[in-house]
């Protein structure tokens, strides 16, 4: 081998590297206190189910200019920041992206519900856990593309 | 990828990382999304050893959890993979203290061979492999050198050696991958 085919070979080596196993578990057992993920404890469907349930007894009035408060603005940075990253991806197939797009309108729809509610209501704890679980459901999506998508 | 997306994933990166900075863990999960691979990649070629580079880059990522709010901007990237270096580098030192109080007077040797990186070809393969069984110091320099792009006097800035030292090791670190995958 020549020092040129092997000057070669080190440039085709790869930037990025899958691990085997996601490592992000044991890494957010490591910064995160477990009470903060108190939200994770429910799978996002049954989120969403939740906070459909939720919202039945809310939906009557229309909705008041809203106000969301410090964590659902800040789901919604981490959420819009997501989504940047994985639609930046040029990876991803027209198919593919139609489907993620399909499955967060729907989360999105809840969302907006949710927020409507809180808006009507901003004091009740099952409406602000409703929109918590929405907003969760989504970046789960997100994160779960970008991870499968490595 | 149009210079509109690189500017738009920058700033949901800058954004990801204010976020992150003021604690929240949903925005640090996406960063670690979207660098682990990176990390990972780093920290395998640099240990030689695939299973000690996932409890490395999980160290490299809690480290950078608790380091966030130092970050003064510039390359998040470049940020990241210095953290991995040293953080790979310490541990090799500390490896090599706890051998040595076991085993006095052996020397430095690669630890052992991975399991193979994702490998995707036969060719890719052995070279990881051949990487991996090359001496530490070695495969150190090469991989800072020659796949990271760090000059020879970044290495041996952060490797407290003289530059000379650095040129000397990667010219050993060639002859030895050369002839392996002869």
């Amino acid at each position: 081998m020549t020092p040129d085919d092997l000057d070669t070979r080190l440039a085709e080596l790869p930037r990025s590297v899958a691990p085997s196993r996601d490592l992000w578990p044991d890494i957010a057992a490591a910064v995160e206190p477990p009470t903060t993920r108190w939200w994770r404890w429910a799978p996002p469907v049954g989120g969403l189910l939740a906070a459909a349930a939720v919202l039945w007894g809310f939906l009557s009035a229309p909705p008041a200019p809203l106000s969301p408060p410090d964590w659902a603005v800040q789901m919604r940075l981490a959420n819009e920041a997501l989504e940047a990253t994985l639609m930046a991806r040029d990876d991803l197939d027209s198919a593919a992206r139609a489907e993620i797009e399909r499955n967060l309108g729907v989360i999105d729809q809840a969302i907006a519900e949710c927020e409507a509610a809180l808006a009507e209501h901003p004091d009740h704890p099952d409406v602000a856990k409703a929109l918590s679980l929405a907003w969760s459901s989504r970046i789960d999506v997100l994160a779960g593309v970008i991870g499968t998508h490595p | 990828m149009s210079a509109a997306h690189s500017r738009r994933l920058e700033d949901a990166t800058a954004r990801l990382i204010e976020a992150a900075a003021r604690g929240e863990h949903n925005a640090f999960e996406a960063l670690y999304r979207e660098h682990v691979g990176i990390v990972y990649a780093l920290c395998a070629r640099l240990a030689g050893d695939n299973r000690l580079a996932e409890e490395l880059t999980q160290q490299v990522f809690v480290r950078a959890w608790q380091r966030l709010s130092g970050f003064r901007g510039g390359s998040f990237r470049r940020w990241l993979r210095r953290i991995a270096v040293r953080i790979t580098l310490d541990d090799r030192r500390s490896h090599q203290r706890r051998r040595a109080r076991v085993t006095l007077g052996e020397t430095d040797r690669p630890i052992d061979a991975p399991d193979p990186c994702v490998a995707p070809d036969g060719a890719r393969l052995d070279l990881e492999r051949a990487i991996a069984r090359l001496p530490p110091k070695a495969r150190h320099i090469l991989v800072l050198a020659t796949i990271e792009g760090w000059s020879h006097a970044e290495i041996a800035g952060f490797l407290g050696v003289a530059e000379g030292t650095s040129k000397a090791q990667l010219h050993r670190a060639r002859q030895l991958l050369q002839e392996a995958l002869s």
